[in-house]
């Protein structure tokens, strides 16, 4: 019986091989892409861990938690661990200050530490700068040289408290230290994550510690046990910086997470109760892993309506052979087969294309993705990612067939059973979708997910630097109603449409004009389907390219916000600045330079606040301030007030509805003056903001710089904000021309819009979404090529008798091809013309995605034009090419036999 | 072997008219090896100016198929076709072009245009001709109102009966003054009453006009109403017989 079925079921496939290729060619498609994205969401994961670890120095530090542990032993286990690609031992010990020996100059407090010359070949964190590591001296920081005067050669002396006298020792070397504040990772567990900032510290060889000061400072530390037997620091903190193997860790941020805290367990089992493993990577990966899975559903869910239309596609495909399937199944019936013999056939014979398609789909979705995205693209791609794939294709391919295949025939065999009932009176009944109204139900309920989110802050960032981006999954709800209700309400809209189109077309014209508009109307349920393929799949390349384009802008704005404009310099803190600093930031490329003071001790009323002071009359031409950003007025009127009222102040919207500041009020503030001494300010409110450039967090209140100077006694900027020319490459050029500027003597962090779009924001926003965009772009093209195809050869198939007529009474074949041409054109720039609006909307509710993950909020889609003229053009060649090959078919038409079929 | 009868004596006009159509030899097979089948095996006839021919014979025979080669609808695998003297069956564009203007049809399902009104369906071969708009309106209203259907030149085929149809269909047929219509069972899809009003409007317009008919048909009553009668038995026509008028 079921061998009869199979065996039935296969002559079946092959008897109608057409709608069997036609079913597997639409079924791979779908497949096509959901690979595709698949390929992008695993490289994207890829992209997304090593974003996160990139900026790790010391993958794991070990913390001997008992100060008797053996070093040696502990390095030596570590090393052998698989997975461990270097251990290196440093032992830190906190000074309270270092100076010249009767020197007036002291530092503040700092650190001592101890590592093995082979420190400085393993970690990148220690850069000797000048001089060079001598067992017999230590290096200082640029800090600590600059704070002290000294040079190679000169002796400091260091105050250890443990020690009764300070430690004397002689410089032998500056190093850069401005990448070792993951050295000093806080063990303190309510400051998880953050670093111990320390720019005064004294490195010496591990040799010359053990010998000079190991035996005194352990001595102390027995002498004065630990606060408390576990959580005490011991005086000498002696740690072991792991380095792993990174190429061995899976692609995933999740898995490779999972791995390095196995890894780390692992160490710390070896240890019980002596050491502790700060795990930098885990913690990195933990928030990459949040973003991987936000990207993985997002890029997943900007698929949807391709695959979606792939499956239209195939159904549309199928239903050219709709009536042979009905015969077939009718015949079956006749011959007295069950439902469900007739249903297992349909089954089984879905379950084959569906696994045909995925076949086909998985090599057309590896050859779109390296067509797309280049050899590279797969170039980090194991037999275990193509493995991975497989799964997923087979149950986008099966899902897909009882969509496309098994549905109809399910619906055949029921109408058959229906047909039978009510022979004598047939229903003709609308679709349930447009009964029920759909349509609009999804649009409104689209329309309630948007509001409820709005009022919930489901769109408010929830992350910051270096967390998970919290991300409502309601979030996806609003554009899939959205695109679902759009759907179908165009379809409704369409077939009242185009019936008018036609006759107005038809009034308007003669001749085969006349003729084709005629036959547009009278087929208006055809034209709608193949107008809603041709508008739904550009308006998905359309809402894609608006996508990526904003989500492109987006990063800009949000990186230029965060720096302020295009680089930002910032001179160490404390040290004195070189004279002319501003003027010498005027590098090749850079076309304006503006100093900022930043006060981050400022109280008003009784809290702590963060006040700028900048220069009115410059800030605007050098720094990005959108009108946007601020309240009520223009960026240029808002800096022209403050240039005007030199104690004016710009404030925070949150600040003035805390304090309900309202522009005019005066403002008392305290400026910090250095030394916990304040000055009392009386400033005026002259506007108010919602976001000020330079910080994306901390802007309370902006003031004139001079006025700020003259208060707090100082005319030090804290940072300068340099402009270029607005790109990344631009920002890139000059930051590479100030950096050398700084030499070991004055250090400085030189920031610009690359790094910050690398470091300072969520993962999420380093993506490079341009391999997506031309993924799905070459999938618009191909779905709407083949859907136009596809309506053009069912409507020949359909039309085969009337286009015989026609011959028959006189229309010569370039006449029937023109008419042709006139109903595809009409779908076409429908289709063109309908994909704007529809791929807008769509896109404007998809970019309400993006205000989750960036700082700034997303103000409207950005309009890239020449990805969306790229679009139109290959794909009006695209449905051209399917217009000239389909009309080939019609001189083909056997005119005879079509007229016979009376 | 194809028979070629004695003609009867024509009708006055097809007395005085040329040959409209001449074919000799004409065959043609359909299918390949042992399922071929000979549906036209050397078919020699003329029609005259005027004249009325009814091609009979039992069902698959070969007179659709015999209609379809003549009218340029399939091409004859073997054999010759001469409209008013010019041999264009070796040659498919002036094949189409004459027929165009001499040769129009009459199908037994009407072969109407459902998304064109019935003005619009009899204007279609002008418009395929070329013929300026405001002729072709003339036209065409003037062969709607030869068959009686001026009231219903807006209307779609759907809104109409089969009879209305027809009677569309042989305005179509007459619309670009043809020298032939070949008609295929022009009353097979309709009852007896209307059968015998279409056939009456078909002749009566094809004699006033002096346009030569062939028509084929399995009714005697209408056979018996032609000129001549064409008898074709396996792709042979075995026997012309006498005026009947």
């Amino acid at each position: 019986m079921t061998r009869g079925v199979a065996a039935y079921t296969f002559r079946l496939l092959l008897r109608s091989p057409g709608r069997s290729l036609a079913l597997i060619g639409g079924l791979s498609l779908g497949v096509a892409l959901v690979v595709s994205i698949l390929f992008f969401v695993e490289s994207s994961s890829k992209q997304l861990t090593q974003t996160a670890i990139a900026p790790v120095p010391i993958d794991m530090v070990g913390h001997a938690t008992v100060p008797t542990i053996s070093q040696r032993q502990v390095v030596g286990a570590f090393r052998r661990q698989p997975g461990i690609q270097a251990v290196e031992v440093m032992d830190a010990v906190d000074f309270t200050t270092a100076a010249r020996p009767g020197g007036a100059q002291k530092t503040p407090a700092g650190k001592l530490v101890a590592v093995d010359p082979s420190f400085f070949q393993s970690f990148d964190v220690l850069k000797v700068s000048s001089g060079a590591f001598d067992p017999n001296g230590a290096l200082v920081t640029e800090a600590t040289a600059t704070r002290l005067g000294v040079k190679p050669g000169d002796t400091i002396a260091v105050s250890i408290p443990a020690l009764a006298a300070p430690y004397q020792v002689k410089v032998t070397g500056i190093v850069d230290a401005s990448r070792a504040q993951m050295l000093f990772l806080s063990t303190d567990p309510s400051k998880q994550g953050e670093y111990q900032v320390v720019t005064d510290m004294v490195v010496m060889d591990r040799s010359l510690f053990n010998r000079a000061l190991r035996t005194a400072l352990l001595g102390a530390a027995s002498a004065q046990p630990a606060p408390n037997a576990t959580g005490g620091a011991p005086v000498v903190d002696q740690q072991q910086l792991i380095r792993i193997d990174r190429t061995a860790l899976p692609g995933s941020p999740a898995a490779a997470q999972t791995r390095v805290k196995t890894l780390a367990r692992s160490l710390e089992r070896q240890f019980t109760g002596q050491i502790k493993i700060t795990n930098n990577l885990g913690d990195a990966l933990g928030s990459a892993k949040g973003d991987a899975l936000t990207a993985k559903i997002l890029f997943i869910f900007l698929g949807l309506p391709g695959v979606a239309l792939a499956v239209f596609l195939a159904r549309y495909a199928g239903e050219l052979y709709g009536e042979a399937q009905r015969r077939e199944i009718g015949l079956l019936r006749a011959r007295g087969a069950s439902s469900r013999q007739v249903l297992g056939i349909a089954g089984l014979a879905a379950g084959v294309l569906g696994v045909a398609g995925a076949a086909v789909g998985l090599g057309a979705g590896t050859l779109v993705t390296v067509l797309a995205r280049g050899n590279n693209a797969l170039a980090s791609a194991s037999a275990g990612t193509f493995i991975g794939m497989v799964p997923w294709a087979l149950a986008a391919g099966l899902l897909m067939a009882v969509a496309s295949s098994f549905m109809p025939a399910w619906n055949a065999a029921r109408q058959n059973v229906i047909d039978e009932r009510r022979r004598i009176k047939r229903v003709e009944r609308a679709p349930f979708w447009k009964r029920a109204w759909l349509d609009v139900g999804a649009l409104l309920a689209a329309g309630v997910v948007l509001f409820l989110l709005n009022l919930s802050g489901g769109f408010k960032p929830a992350g910051g630097e270096g967390q998970t981006l919290s991300f409502s999954f309601y979030l996806f709800l609003a554009p899939l109603l959205l695109w679902i209700g759009l759907t179908l309400l165009l379809q409704r809209l369409l077939v009242k449409v185009i019936p008018l189109f036609a006759r107005s077309a038809a009034g308007a014209s003669s001749g085969f004009g006349q003729v084709a508009a005629r036959s547009m109307g009278w087929r208006a349920n055809r034209l709608t389907s193949a107008i809603s393929v041709v508008a739904l799949t550009l308006s998905f390349g359309v809402s894609l390219a608006l996508f990526t384009s904003t989500y492109n802008a987006q990063k800009r704005m949000d990186a230029h916000y965060a720096v302020g404009s295009d680089v930002r310099v910032t001179p160490a803190l404390g040290l004195a600045q070189p004279a002319g600093l501003r003027q010498r930031l005027l590098v090749p490329g850079a076309t304006g330079v503006t100093a900022v003071m930043r006060d981050g001790s400022a109280v008003v009323g009784s809290e702590r606040h963060v006040v700028y002071g900048i220069n009115a009359a410059k800030f605007g031409s050098i720094s990005y301030l959108p009108d946007s950003f601020l309240v009520g007025e223009s960026a240029t009127t808002m800096l022209s007030n403050l240039r005007a009222t030199p104690n004016g102040v710009l404030i925070s919207r949150d600040l003035a509805n805390t304090f309900s500041i309202l522009v005019g009020d005066p403002v008392l503030v305290r400026l910090s003056t250095g030394g916990g001494a304040y000055k009392d300010v009386r400033l005026k409110a002259v506007g108010i903001f919602k976001q000020f450039p330079t910080s994306s967090q901390d802007s309370d209140l902006v003031m004139n710089r001079a006025f700020m100077a003259q208060a707090r006694g100082t005319t030090a900027a804290d940072f300068y904000l340099v402009r270029a020319d607005g790109t990344q490459a631009g920002a890139t050029r000059v930051a590479n021309e100030i950096k050398p500027l700084f030499g070991s003597t004055a250090p400085a962090q030189v920031q610009d819009l690359t790094a910050t779009l690398a470091t300072d924001q969520s993962t999420l926003t380093s993506l490079n979404l341009s391999g997506l965009g031309s993924t799905e772009r070459i999938f618009t093209l191909v779905i709407a090529f083949a859907g136009f195809g596809i309506f053009l050869l069912s409507a020949i198939a359909e039309r085969a008798k009337e286009f015989s007529t026609m011959r028959a009474i006189g229309a010569a074949p370039s006449q029937l091809r023109r008419l042709l041409a006139i109903e595809g054109g009409s779908i076409m720039v429908f289709g063109l013309l309908l994909s704007v609006p529809v791929g807008f909307i769509i896109a404007r509710v998809l970019v309400t995605l993006l205000t989750s993950i960036f700082s700034l909020p997303v103000s409207g889609v950005s309009v890239s034009l020449s990805p969306l003229l790229i679009l139109f053009a290959v794909s009006a060649g695209g449905l051209l090419v399917a217009l000239v090959l389909t009309a080939q078919a019609l001189p083909r038409l056997s005119l005879g036999t079509t007229l016979r079929e009376e | 072997m194809a028979t070629r009868a004695d003609e009867m004596t024509p009708p006055p006009d097809a007395q005085a008219g040329r040959a409209v159509l001449a074919a000799t030899g004409l065959r043609k097979r359909y299918g390949r090896g042992d399922g071929a089948v000979d549906a036209l095996r050397g078919v020699d006839l003329e029609i005259r100016g005027g004249e009325i021919v009814a091609v009979m014979g039992p069902s698959g025979c070969g007179k659709t198929t015999l209609l379809h080669v003549l009218g340029g609808i399939e091409p004859a695998d073997a054999g010759e076709i001469s409209i008013d003297g010019t041999v264009v069956s070796r040659d498919e564009r002036r094949l189409a072009g004459l027929h165009r203007r001499t040769v129009t049809f009459v199908f037994q399902g009407f072969g109407l245009i459902p998304s064109l009104s019935a003005r619009e369906n009899v204007e279609f071969p002008l418009v395929a001709a070329g013929v300026p708009a405001g002729e072709r309106h003339r036209s065409s209203l003037a062969a709607l109102a030869d068959v009686g259907l001026v009231e219903w030149q807006h209307h779609l085929p759907e809104e109409m009966s089969g009879g209305q149809r027809q009677r569309v269909a042989i305005a179509r047929a007459l619309v670009p003054n043809p020298r032939l219509i070949l008609a295929d069972e022009p009353t097979g899809n309709l009852d007896v009453a209307t059968g015998e009003e279409v056939l009456d409007l078909l002749i009566t317009s094809a004699r006033r006009r002096r346009c030569a008919l062939v028509m084929v048909t399995h009714d005697p009553d209408a056979g018996a109403r032609a000129d001549r009668i064409l008898s074709l038995r396996d792709g042979v026509l075995v026997n012309h017989t006498e005026d009947l008028t």
